[in-house]
């Protein structure tokens, strides 16, 4: 109590230099609450968007994974219906979407064969309906017919290709891919509705019910990828567990007319490519981000503490001469870092949650920028910080460990000040 | 048994790669209620052997013995205590806590020197009446005379009851008016509470006051005088301002 005492009053002896001390903490608090709002707000929305454009957990033939780049159609899952229905049936599953996804040279109707690139996404209408929730998405023309037949030669077009295209509802659009086995194969199909998700990669894509993509492959009863989803993409690894169990049956190969050296696996979204680099990666950087804040936060706080010691060095010998040991001594400096910062933790935790909770209901539209992003990442246009309380409780703890670290080095410095400094203290 | 004795001490002090013989081959021996001052010139090693005396630095050479004890088998955390419980220290510059109040810094040396009892309080206060500072219990240093700091550094040093108090020049920094009141407060605990007091000085005013002498020159011990210290005035009145003015 005694020395909590002390360093209560030592730190309001000098109001600059725990002003300064304090105003250090309160920086690195607020830079770390929304740094670390931004970094979950722009990672979770691209994990969130990752897992749920490419499934929680995947199941394709382990050939097509391998060489998922090129898309070979003939490594696909030719008889996909069993496969569903059984994994409809594991525990934790929600929904099952096969998906037939063909790299497609697109033209307008009417329009010469151009050099327009895009991505057919072939599924059933449920997965653009609830996984995607294009119904509400689409801006201009409608949804899909109602009816089957109609809707398979339907097509909605993400905004920016319409825009490239200059597409309109009504407008035919020629698309040419190929099948399987290699030969070129075009389907027509009349744009319906101009989506416009927000999203960089969504924007540039078609979407058209499986059935119509399978024509075109050649894959009559199949596809490329079955896509499972369970209740929470954060727990897609033990989703992952439980579809490996269902694929292990030996029967199973047979009854989807697999190849026989064809083999499926199941991989959950965080396991994939470019998503599990990522995760990796984007931890490393949090985690040297934090670090750096951390290190410069505690190289203010040892500055200012360290300025302290030596202004109060006969003080101290005059402490040690009475009897307080090394403990106290270190206790002394390392609490009134903690009592400083503990005010400047909290204010910079307020502010710095003020600010991020601000930011996250303006968000920052990238713009022209988001156009210029890769088209295999379903980035939003509009990025949004994610703040929680358990981040600003994070970050004051993290201003209190700064305060630690950063008064560590002058305390030490202080024990070291030996009584006899007593005797030598004039002022 | 003597309560402090100094045997053959040496110390030297390291100035870049030459050493200085601060004290050269010391024997001094106090005894329980003695007022004594080391005197002598400056840097002729007083300072240096009050520090030994005090416990707050080890001899190069030689033996010191607190209570019959040899310290240089102590740890430091042992000398520590040693020191908050056995001795009372007086500063030349005071050397009061600036945060502190008067109370709270006569009340810190009860504290490190483990005492938490119910009657802390009163100890304190009982010390301040007895230099005569009651009306400025609640005051910080810098609210007061350079005089009313020492007396309250007189305060802080006697309120553990130790079996030794250690004065370096404890009026240098004052008036004479003062400084000789200072004195005059710490015969009357040496002859009213038997405390023993050891001090440095080179003021011939000082000197007055103490029982024995030991005079230094040049780390060694010139002279060992017994004497008789001139005689204490009446204790002055209760309701009067003690130490208003300073030199400091």
């Amino acid at each position: 109590m005694l020395v909590v005492r002390l360093a209560l009053r030592n730190a309001s002896r000098n109001v600059r230099r725990t002003a300064l001390t304090a105003l250090t903490v309160l920086l690195g608090t607020m830079l770390l609450v929304v740094g670390m709002s931004w970094v979950r707000g722009i990672f979770g929305q691209f994990q969130a968007e990752a897992a749920r454009s490419t499934g929680h957990v995947r199941v394709t033939t382990q050939a097509w994974a391998e060489r998922e780049q090129l898309q070979p159609l003939y490594e696909n899952i030719p008889r996909t219906a069993p496969l569903v229905q059984r994994l409809e049936r594991v525990e934790g599953v929600s929904a099952v979407h096969p998906r037939l996804q063909l790299g497609v040279l697109a033209s307008k109707d009417g329009g010469e064969l151009g050099d327009t690139l895009a991505l057919v996404v072939g599924a059933p209408l449920a997965y653009h309906r609830d996984v995607l929730g294009l119904p509400e998405r689409v801006a201009q023309g409608a949804w899909f017919d109602e009816d089957p037949q109609v809707a398979g030669k339907q097509a909605l077009v993400g905004r920016a290709l319409a825009r490239e295209m200059a597409l309109s509802p009504g407008d035919k659009a020629i698309f040419l891919g190929r099948t399987q086995d290699g030969s070129m194969s075009d389907v027509a199909f009349t744009v319906v509705g101009i989506v416009d998700t927000g999203n960089v990669l969504y924007d540039k894509q078609v979407y058209v019910d499986l059935e119509r993509t399978r024509w075109m492959a050649d894959i009559p009863e199949g596809a490329l990828e079955v896509l499972v989803y369970g209740e929470d993409y954060q727990a897609a690894e033990e989703l992952q567990a439980q579809v490996a169990l269902a694929l292990a049956d030996p029967g199973l190969a047979a009854e989807l007319a697999l190849a026989p050296d064809a083999r499926l696996i199941a991989q959950a979204w965080s396991q994939r490519e470019p998503w599990a680099s990522a995760l990796k990666l984007v931890n490393a950087i949090v985690g040297i981000v934090i670090g750096c804040i951390v290190f410069i936060t505690a190289l203010g706080v040892l500055n200012t503490m360290l300025m302290s010691v030596l202004e109060r060095t006969g003080e101290i010998g005059v402490l040690r001469a009475m009897g307080l040991g090394t403990a106290g001594v270190l206790a002394l400096f390392v609490v009134e870092a903690l009592v400083i910062s503990t005010v400047g933790g909290a204010v910079g935790a307020s502010l710095g949650s003020g600010l991020a909770i601000a930011l996250q209901g303006v968000g920052v539209d990238l713009g022209g920028a988001a156009s210029n992003l890769p088209d295999t990442m379903p980035v939003n246009r509009v990025l949004h910080p994610l703040w929680s309380p358990d981040l600003a409780v994070s970050a004051f703890l993290l201003g209190l460990v700064m305060a630690v670290v950063g008064s560590s080095t002058p305390a030490l410095r202080a024990t070291r000040i030996q009584p006899v400094q007593a005797m030598r203290a004039r002022r | 048994m003597a309560l402090c004795t100094l045997e053959a001490v040496t110390k030297d002090y390291a100035m870049g790669e030459v050493r200085v013989p601060a004290l050269q081959g010391v024997s001094v021996q106090i005894e329980a209620g003695e007022f004594t001052a080391f005197a002598g010139p400056s840097g002729s090693g007083k300072t240096t052997l009050l520090n030994l005396v005090g416990l707050l630095d080890v001899p190069t050479t030689g033996t010191v013995r607190m209570e019959g004890q040899d310290v240089k088998a102590l740890s430091g955390h042992a000398l520590g205590r040693l020191r908050a419980r056995r001795i009372g220290f007086i500063f030349q510059s005071f050397n009061l806590i600036p945060v502190l109040t008067a109370f709270e810094n006569v009340e810190l040396a009860l504290r490190l020197a483990g005492e938490h009892g119910p009657d802390n309080g009163d100890r304190v206060r009982k010390a301040l009446v007895d230099v005569g500072l009651e009306r400025f219990m609640d005051r910080r240093p810098s609210q007061m005379s350079g005089g009313q700091q020492q007396r309250v550094a007189i305060a802080r040093a006697l309120v553990k009851r130790p079996a030794l108090v250690i004065a370096d020049e404890p009026t240098a920094n004052l008036d004479s008016k003062n400084g000789e009141a200072i004195l005059e407060d710490m015969r009357r605990m040496n002859v009213e509470h038997g405390a023993t007091f050891i001090f440095s000085t080179h003021d011939k005013m000082v000197i007055e006051h103490a029982s024995r002498v030991v005079h230094i020159m040049d780390g060694k011990v010139l002279q060992d005088e017994r004497r008789t210290p001139r005689p204490l005035p009446p204790r002055p009145p209760a309701n009067g301002t003690p130490g208003d003015g300073t030199a400091a």
